[in-house]
């Protein structure tokens, strides 16, 4: 089976969820609509407080290509243009809070029925863009960037994301087994975008059952591939390399090498938007982990605080941890006054035990992380960097290339926190190139 | 006895003679005031003067007749010296010494979360913020200390980071490091500063930090120079070009968060030469004087805040500073 | 071939550094960095080998036609330190950062024991002109290649949390031992 090279294999613990089949959350009477949740140049909220809103009417402008609006989850009222914790810096960020009338009205028009086949190319990057939709995975790039390369990039190759490599999610598996027709429409979507003819949907090995309804539900010219279980296989640079050999440049993107990559709830919201005029507002959600009581996978509206979504899965079982996203690369949380993003793949809580909370100790040059590492650095090298804040060492050991996958910190067996150190040193790179511009 | 003294000399002219022609093909035209100046300089590159290091500092102010002093460590008896070498008077800059902006030591704050990762400050406030309650106060995680090239800044037993005053040269390092902007360049001639930088009106701040600044504005209210500034999202800030370091305010305080950089010598009235003319006791702001007329008066130690008013006035000459 | 396992032998096998223990000093003192360990290892490399040239030819056109070998230990360091001097004046002018970081080090190549060893060991072992050269020319790449390989690893370490005790000298001293056991596996290697 087709792999990369390096990576880990820590346990899947996907038990606890990936038989539960999806569950709508109910609607709450809060939502938290925080204003920038994409990658890239912020947007400006077009609403102000007293404002009545309706299901999918658009609160924010984007400023800039690199930028998406944010929709309303639900009709209702704008309570205030405030500020709410981000799930990602952890800081005070701009948040639209709508108190939701319960009627659940969708704004007039929508959704809409049409043929994304007859649309153009333009059309359909318009609707993808109005519709906010950005990459589902986690990194929440805008996916009208994504599929819309410079003309000195030619693409031929298209990969959907189905590999959910984290431990303890499920929210794609599910979303394959039991939607996979939005999926592989919305893949034909972004085929006629590109202008290809062929698409490759990559899903792990632990995922029989998936593969085997893809693949039967699946046109002759979309092909199902089977993948070795391994960390970090849905990162993008390692999906394109096991698939098709290629070796994205470094400092490059996919485009360099002629392909594009999309996870699969991210294909899914295409067609929603294309076919439907639906923006994305919610998504599926895998709560899980042994501190939440009952673990469950939901389909949740965008703005929903975690705290209520905790509550509906049984409420918080000797939790120490509260994670965004997966074990490997997800985003701890200090509270659950916290809304759930467009990029939440997953809620995990974790309870003292499941976590490695040991203090670190030097690095003994053993090298685990050297094989572990997926992008083939020196993860010690750059953690002892990372100590000594020596930056610009470690941007010439490659530092900006690293894709932040967390398998070296889970192998290093002095229990050192390297993706830190790397944030840190990435940090103060930044820092320091600020400095030297603006002085 | 003659061949040995012929080849060795012989040897060596030949030697020094084609040494003397490489001296004149290969001679480097090197200013050796450079040299000279470089030796004054403290030798730690700590890069606070802009330049790359020492030796391209010593560079710049010997080959740039228009180049100021910009090295903060030099004391005036190396000013002087690079002064006389370059043969013009070089103005020092005033000497500043860093001050360490909080005083909440982790017994007196609370944290949002449990904080695992590197020992850096820096590091630390890239995770929500940092873990400490207070978002402007001291991580503890001792950053500053392990950049100050002169090993002038240590982290306490009690958490926090202390100045060592005969050892900082005011270089900046520590600055830079702390990702709160927590520690501040005062003149050395200040005393002292406000050990609190909360924006928090007081009401938030309580349940954050015991020891913060409230915003009472007592302080302002009573300092005789109008020296001090405060509001009721901004922490007092003490302007150091109008502060006399009398004192008063530290005397007032009612969470003790102005702090020091040196505490100030207490009053002794020397008996022999007090004329009891009780002037001293007039003055002085917190009553810590107290005596009979044409009798020898005394200073309780325990109230004198070592404001030096009464050693100003005193006709008699009577009163010094305890140095401690 | 005898020439390469003369380099082979002077270079390797008996390392000047790591198997004969000469030269420590700017050993130990330039190789905190790569820069000025290449930088070092060139002004060896020049110095040993025309030492070597110019002292042979005083040994055996000099020294022992007029039966002064006593003097050979003072002939030698004097040409050894004019030939010092000749290259701490092109480095001079060359390259003045250079100059800079290398030092103290540079005039005691003089007294490196390294240098007078190459010249001595070469009336020693009865090689001739060419021998002698090229023994020095071997001698001095070895000398440049454990500076370098050490000067790699101390850049190394240098990032590792090294016990106070043992910072600076102390662990430089073990680790060059270390690395002269790892030397001593070419013993054998050449008859």
């Amino acid at each position: 089976m087709k792999t990369f090279k390096g990576g880990v294999h820590p346990p899947e613990e996907k038990k606890l969820v990936k038989d539960n089949p999806i569950v709508s959350f109910p609607l709450s009477s809060r939502y938290y609509v925080l204003v920038q949740q994409h990658l890239g140049a912020p947007a400006k909220p077009i609403v102000s407080a007293g404002d009545e809103v309706r299901k999918g009417q658009v609160l924010s402008e984007p400023l800039g290509f690199v930028s998406v609006p944010v929709h309303a989850p639900t009709s209702g009222k704008v309570k205030e243009i405030g500020r709410m914790v981000h799930p990602v810096t952890g800081l005070l960020a701009p948040c639209i809070v709508i108190d939701a009338d319960g009627k659940d009205e969708w704004a007039d028009g929508l959704p809409l029925e049409r043929d994304p086949f007859s649309m153009s190319r333009e059309e359909l990057l318009n609707a993808i863009k109005s519709a906010g939709i950005v990459g589902m995975g986690g990194a929440t790039f805008p996916t009208h960037v994504k599929l819309s390369p410079p003309k000195d990039k030619p693409i031929d190759t298209f990969i959907v994301n189905g590999a959910e490599c984290e431990p303890y999610l499920s929210s794609d598996h599910r979303l394959m087994l039991e939607q996979p027709e939005r999926i592989l429409k919305g893949t034909r979507v972004a085929m006629r975008i590109l202008g290809l003819d062929r698409a490759t949907v990559a899903v792990e090995a632990n995922k029989p059952d998936a593969i085997r309804l893809l693949r039967e539900k699946a046109p002759a010219d979309i092909q199902i591939e089977a993948l070795k279980v391994k960390y970090p296989q849905g990162a993008e640079k390692q999906l394109i390399n096991a698939l098709t050999k290629r070796e994205v440049p470094s400092g490059g993107l996919p485009m360099d090498v002629g392909a594009v990559v999309q996870n699969a709830g991210t294909c899914a919201a295409v067609w929603d938007a294309c076919a439907h005029g639906i923006p994305l507002i919610e998504r599926i959600t895998s709560v899980t982990g042994r501190g939440v009581v009952q673990p469950k996978n939901i389909r949740v509206r965008v703005g929903t605080l975690v705290g209520e979504v905790i509550e509906f899965c049984g409420g918080l079982n000797e939790a120490a941890k509260i994670i965004f996203g997966g074990p490997m690369m997800g985003i701890a949380q200090f509270t659950q006054e916290i809304p759930i993003m467009k990029g939440t793949s997953g809620v995990l809580v974790l309870r003292e035990e499941d976590t490695n909370i040991t203090l670190y100790s030097a690095c003994i040059s053993c090298g685990r992380c050297v094989e572990a590492c997926p992008m083939g650095l020196i993860p010690s090298v750059l953690s002892k960097l990372g100590e000594k804040g020596m930056w610009e060492k470690a941007v010439e050991n490659d530092l900006l290339d690293c894709v932040e996958c967390g398998s070296c910190t889970y192998v290093c067996p002095a229990n050192r926190p390297i993706v830190h150190f790397v944030k840190h040193l990435k940090a103060l790179s930044r820092a320091a190139s600020a400095k030297s511009k603006g002085a | 006895m003659i061949s040995s003294i012929l080849l060795l000399g012989g040897i060596g002219f030949l030697a020094a003679l084609i040494l003397g022609v490489s001296a004149v093909t290969f001679a480097v035209k090197m200013d050796p005031r450079e040299k000279a100046v470089l030796d004054q300089l403290p030798g730690a590159n700590c890069g606070a003067c802009g330049y790359a290091g020492c030796a391209a500092f010593a560079h710049e102010i010997t080959t740039n007749a228009e180049a100021e002093m910009a090295c903060p460590a030099v004391n005036e008896e190396a000013l002087q010296a690079i002064s006389g070498v370059l043969g013009r008077t070089l103005g020092g800059s005033a000497p500043l010494i860093a001050c360490v902006r909080c005083k909440g030591v982790p017994e007196q704050t609370v944290n949002r979360y449990e904080y695992v990762g590197p020992k850096d400050c820096r590091a630390a406030q890239l995770v929500a913020g940092g873990s400490k309650g207070c978002r402007y106060g001291c991580l503890g995680l001792g950053t500053c200390e392990t950049v100050c090239p002169f090993g002038a800044i240590m982290m306490g037993e009690d958490g926090l980071p202390h100045v060592i005053e005969s050892l900082c040269t005011g270089c900046g390092k520590c600055i830079d490091a702390c990702p709160r902007s927590i520690i501040q360049l005062i003149p050395r001639s200040g005393n002292y500063y406000v050990g609190c930088i909360s924006k928090d009106i007081a009401k938030d701040m309580k349940p954050l930090c015991k020891v913060g600044c409230i915003k009472c504005g007592i302080c302002a209210d009573i300092c005789p120079f109008e020296a001090i500034t405060v509001s009721k999202d901004a922490s007092a800030v003490i302007d150091q070009t109008k502060c006399n370091r009398c004192g008063l305010c530290v005397s007032v305080c009612p969470t003790g968060i102005i702090a020091a950089v040196r505490t100030p010598g207490k009053a002794r009235i020397s008996p022999e030469k007090c004329k009891g003319c009780s002037i001293c006791e007039q003055v002085c702001p917190v009553e810590a004087i107290s005596g009979k007329v044409k009798e020898p008066y005394l200073v309780n130690e325990g109230k004198c805040i070592g404001c030096g008013l009464c050693i100003e006035k005193c006709p008699a000459d009577a009163i010094e500073r305890i140095i401690s | 071939m005898y020439y390469i396992l003369l380099i082979v032998g002077a270079a390797l096998v008996n390392n000047f550094v790591l198997a004969r223990f000469l030269g420590i000093c700017p050993f130990m003192g330039v190789s905190k960095s790569i820069d000025t360990s290449v930088g070092m290892s060139m002004a060896v490399i020049f110095v040993m080998t025309l030492a070597s040239f110019v002292t042979w030819l005083i040994n055996f056109y000099l020294l022992v036609p007029f039966e002064l070998q006593y003097l050979q230990t003072i002939a030698f360091i004097l040409v050894i330190a004019a030939l010092v001097q000749l290259v701490e004046m092109i480095i001079q002018r060359v390259s003045p950062p250079l100059y800079q970081a290398l030092g103290i080090y540079l005039p005691l190549i003089t007294t490196n024991c390294a240098v007078l060893g190459v010249a001595i060991l070469n009336i020693q072992l009865g090689y001739n002109l060419l021998d002698a050269c090229i023994f020095a020319a071997g001698a001095a790449l070895g000398f440049g290649l454990a500076l370098v390989i050490f000067a790699g690893m101390r850049e190394g370490f240098e990032l590792n949390n090294i016990p106070e005790a043992f910072r600076g000298t102390p662990i430089a001293l073990i680790t060059a031992g270390i690395l002269s056991l790892a030397f001593m596996g070419f013993s054998g290697l050449v008859k």
